[in-house]
C-alpha cells in the first residue's frame, strides 16, 4: 500500500502545465473527489461545534463558543462513565472472543480434505454476513424469547432451570449474546483474507515437511501459522484501531429498558441524545463523537507502530 | 462455481493425497465433525425460522415448532401479503439500491482511475486525502447537520446513497486493477487522438467488468440490507425500505399484541410472532435466492482485496 511516491520519470512541469495536461482526468476526477471534500471533510469541519453551544435556529457561525465546556459536561454526566465503560468492555470482550475464531476455522479449513464438501461449508457458512443486521436482530430477539425462543428453552434444558430464562432483559447476559451474534454472522467470513493468503503458501512446504515425517499438527505450527503471522497482524491492528468504535446495530436494535444498564454504549447514546431526541444537543453529543474519534485515532497509530516493530508489516 | 478459494486452497490437500493416497486419518473425520457442527449452527436458525413461518402460531408461541414445521399453513404469508405496507416498501428498496449502487459505482471509478496514472497532478495529496478518511471521521451528529441543515436533504434519498460513497477501500481496489491493465492500450489510443475521458470509457469499462460486478454486489447488499440512513434521513413512514419496515415491526410496534398486519385494516389477522417470523423469511429470501450465484464475485473482491493488503 505505501507506494505513493510519484515517480518521476516526466519531464519537470510547473503546476499549471500539468493541470492543463491532466485537464480529462481531472475532469472525471472532480465529481469524486467532491464527493468525498463535502461528505468526508465536511464533518470534520463541523467538528468545531464541539466547542459551541450550537443552536439550529442561530446557526453554524454565530452560535457562541464555549471552550471545553461540552467536554465539561461529559464527565459531569453521572451516566456517561457507564456508558464508556459498556463500550470498552464489550468491546475488549469482542476483540478477545471474535477475533481467533476466523483464524481457528481457515487454518482448519484449509487442513480439511474433500473438495466438494469444503467448497458447501465455506458456501453456507459465508451466509450470515449477507443478512441484514436488522434480521439478523429479530431472530436473536425470537429465539430469545421465553415463549417460542428455541435458545431460551434450550438453555432451560441444559442448565436444568425450572423456568425458561429471560435472556434479553437481563443485564448481565446482553454482552455475551452481542458477542455470539456478530460471531454467527461474521465467523465464515472472516476466514476469506486468511484463507487468501493461505493460498499463496508454496504445497512444496508441506510436502518437504510431510517427507520429514512432519505432523499435521507440526504441519500447521511451522508452516501454516507462519504464513498467516502478517494479515494477522493487520487484522489486529485494524481491530485495536476500532476498539473504540462500538458497533453500533446489535446494540441499539437489541436494547430495551431492562438491559440498558450495560447495552447502552457510546454511539447508541449518540444517537439517542443527538438525533432521536426531542431537544436534541449537537455540540454536546458532537463533542462525546469527537472524543471517541481522537481516541481511535490515537489507538489505531499506536497498533500501527507497534505492529511495525514487532513484526515489521504496518497498514499505513 | 470454482470458486478462487476453493481453486487455491485446495492445493495442500491435493499434495498431501499424493502421498498418502486414500488414507483418511483421525484428524481428517474431527475436521469433519467440526465442520458439520458449523454447518448445523449456520443452518439451524434459519430452518426454524422459515419452518416458523410455516406452522400454526399457536404452537410456535408454546416452543413446539423445530426444524419441521407443525401444523403446515399458509396463513401467515397470505396475512403478510395482504399488508398494504409491504410492497411499496419492496419497491423503494429497489430504487434505494439501484440508486445507490449507481452512485457508489460510478463515482468510485472516477476517483480510482486518475489516481491510477503516475503522473496525475497532486496525486499524492489526493491519495492522502482519501486515506485519511480510513483513520478519522467526522462523526454522526455533523454529518446529519451537513445532510439535513447545510443541504436541505431531509427526507430526500440523497443522504444514504450520495453522500459519502466514494470509501477509500474500494477506490484503492479498483486503482490496484486499473493498475495492471497494460499501459499500451491507452497509449495506442492516445496516438489515435483519443482523450482520457474516451479512453476510460471505450477501454477500461470494458477490460473492468468483474471488478465493477464485484463492487456493485457489495454496494447493492449494503443498501438492500441498510436501515439507518433510511432511519435517520426518511421520516415519512411510506418511503421507508423493507429493513426500516422490519426493524419498526420487530422492535418498535413490540407489545401492541395482534398488530400491524392485522388490526382493523385487514381480514386475517394474525398473532405477532407469526407476523415476524414471516416478514423476517420474507425479507431474507431475495438476499438468499440470489446469493449462491453471486458469492463467488464477493470471495473473489475479498481476495483482490487481501492480497494487496
Amino acid at each position: 500500500m505505501g507506494k505513493g511516491k510519484a515517480q518521476s520519470k516526466a519531464p519537470q512541469r510547473t503546476l499549471g502545465q500539468r493541470i492543463v495536461r491532466d485537464k480529462w482526468l481531472l475532469l472525471i476526477f472532480l465529481p469524486a473527489i467532491l464527493n468525498v471534500l463535502i461528505f468526508k471533510y465536511g464533518p470534520m469541519f463541523g467538528l468545531v461545534i464541539a466547542f459551541k453551544d450550537y443552536r439550529p435556529l442561530v446557526g453554524f457561525a454565530k452560535s457562541p463558543w464555549v471552550g471545553w465546556a461540552n467536554f465539561q459536561r461529559m464527565f459531569d454526566i453521572p451516566e456517561f462513565g457507564k456508558i464508556l465503560w459498556n463500550s470498552i468492555t464489550l468491546n475488549i470482550e469482542s476483540l478477545v472472543f471474535t477475533f481467533p475464531v476466523p483464524i481457528i476455522f481457515a487454518i482448519l479449513l484449509n487442513e480439511m480434505r474433500g473438495r466438494k464438501f469444503k467448497r458447501v461449508t465455506q458456501t453456507i457458512v459465508y451466509l450470515p454476513h449477507f443478512i441484514a443486521v436488522v434480521i439478523v436482530a429479530g431472530m436473536v430477539k425470537e429465539f430469545l424469547s421465553p415463549s417460542s425462543g428455541f435458545i431460551a428453552h434450550m438453555i432451560a434444558r441444559i442448565g436444568r432451570m425450572s423456568t425458561v430464562p429471560m435472556l434479553l432483559t437481563n443485564p448481565s447476559a446482553s454482552h455475551a449474546i452481542i458477542i455470539l451474534t456478530s460471531l454467527w454472522q461474521n465467523f465464515g467470513w472472516g476466514t476469506i483474507i486468511y484463507l487468501a493468503s493461505l493460498s499463496s503458501v508454496d504445497p512444496q512446504l508441506y510436502e518437504a515437511a510431510t517427507i520429514d515425517g512432519a505432523s499435521r499438527f507440526q504441519r500447521v505450527i511451522h508452516i501454516t501459522l507462519p504464513a498467516l503471522a502478517p494479515v494477522i497482524s493487520i487484522e489486529l491492528i485494524m481491530a485495536v484501531g476500532g476498539l473504540m468504535s462500538t458497533s453500533f446495530d446489535l446494540p441499539f436494535l437489541l436494547q430495551n429498558g431492562e438491559n440498558m444498564d450495560t447495552m447502552e454504549v457510546l454511539s447508541t447514546y449518540v444517537y439517542k441524545q443527538g438525533i432521536a431526541s426531542y431537544a436534541p444537543d449537537y455540540g454536546y453529543t458532537t463533542a462525546v463523537g469527537l472524543f471517541d474519534s481522537v481516541i481511535n485515532f490515537i489507538l489505531l497509530i499506536f497498533a500501527n507502530s507497534a505492529s511495525r516493530k514487532i513484526s515489521e508489516t504496518s497498514f499505513f | 462455481m470454482v470458486s478462487q478459494t476453493a481453486a487455491a486452497t485446495a492445493k495442500p490437500p491435493k499434495v498431501k493425497k499424493l502421498h498418502k493416497m486414500n488414507h483418511i486419518s483421525i484428524g481428517d473425520i474431527i475436521i469433519w465433525i467440526i465442520m458439520i457442527f458449523c454447518i448445523v449452527i449456520v443452518l439451524y436458525p434459519i430452518l426454524s425460522i422459515v419452518s416458523g413461518s410455516f406452522s400454526n402460531s399457536e404452537l410456535v408461541l408454546r416452543g413446539q415448532v423445530g426444524i419441521l414445521p407443525k401444523g403446515f399453513t399458509t396463513r401467515n404469508y397470505i396475512a403478510l401479503f395482504s399488508n398494504k405496507k409491504l410492497w411499496p416498501a419492496y419497491a423503494y428498496t429497489l430504487l434505494y439500491t439501484v440508486v445507490g449502487t449507481a452512485f457508489s459505482l460510478f463515482l468510485n471509478f472516477c476517483c480510482a482511475y486518475p489516481l491510477s496514472k503516475r503522473t496525475f497532478v497532486g496525486r499524492r495529496v489526493w491519495n492522502f486525502l482519501l486515506m485519511f478518511t480510513m483513520l478519522f471521521s467526522g462523526g454522526l451528529i455533523p454529518s446529519f447537520l451537513l445532510n439535513t441543515q447545510v443541504l436541505p436533504w431531509m427526507d430526500t434519498i440523497w443522504p444514504f446513497t450520495l453522500s459519502g460513497c466514494v470509501g477509500a477501500w474500494t477506490v484503492i481496489m479498483i486503482r490496484t486493477y486499473f493498475e495492471s491493465i497494460p499501459s499500451s492500450l491507452e497509449e495506442s489510443a492516445k496516438i489515435d487522438g483519443a482523450n482520457d475521458v474516451i479512453i476510460l470509457f471505450k477501454i477500461y469499462l470494458p477490460l473492468s467488468m468483474p471488478i465493477l460486478a464485484t463492487f456493485g454486489l457489495f454496494a447493492a447488499v449494503g443498501q438492500w440490507n441498510n436501515y439507518f440512513g433510511p432511519m435517520l434521513y426518511m421520516h415519512d413512514p411510506s418511503k421507508w425500505p423493507v429493513a426500516l419496515l422490519l426493524r419498526q415491526w420487530l422492535f418498535v410496534d413490540e407489545g401492541t399484541g395482534a398488530s400491524g398486519v392485522g388490526g382493523s385494516e385487514q381480514a386475517y389477522a394474525i398473532p405477532q410472532v407469526a407476523r415476524n417470523y414471516t416478514a423476517i423469511v420474507v425479507t431474507m429470501l431475495p438476499i438468499i435466492c440470489v446469493y449462491p450465484f453471486i458469492q463467488k464475485y464477493f470471495v473473489k473482491g475479498m481476495m483482490v482485496g487481501a492480497i494487496k493488503g
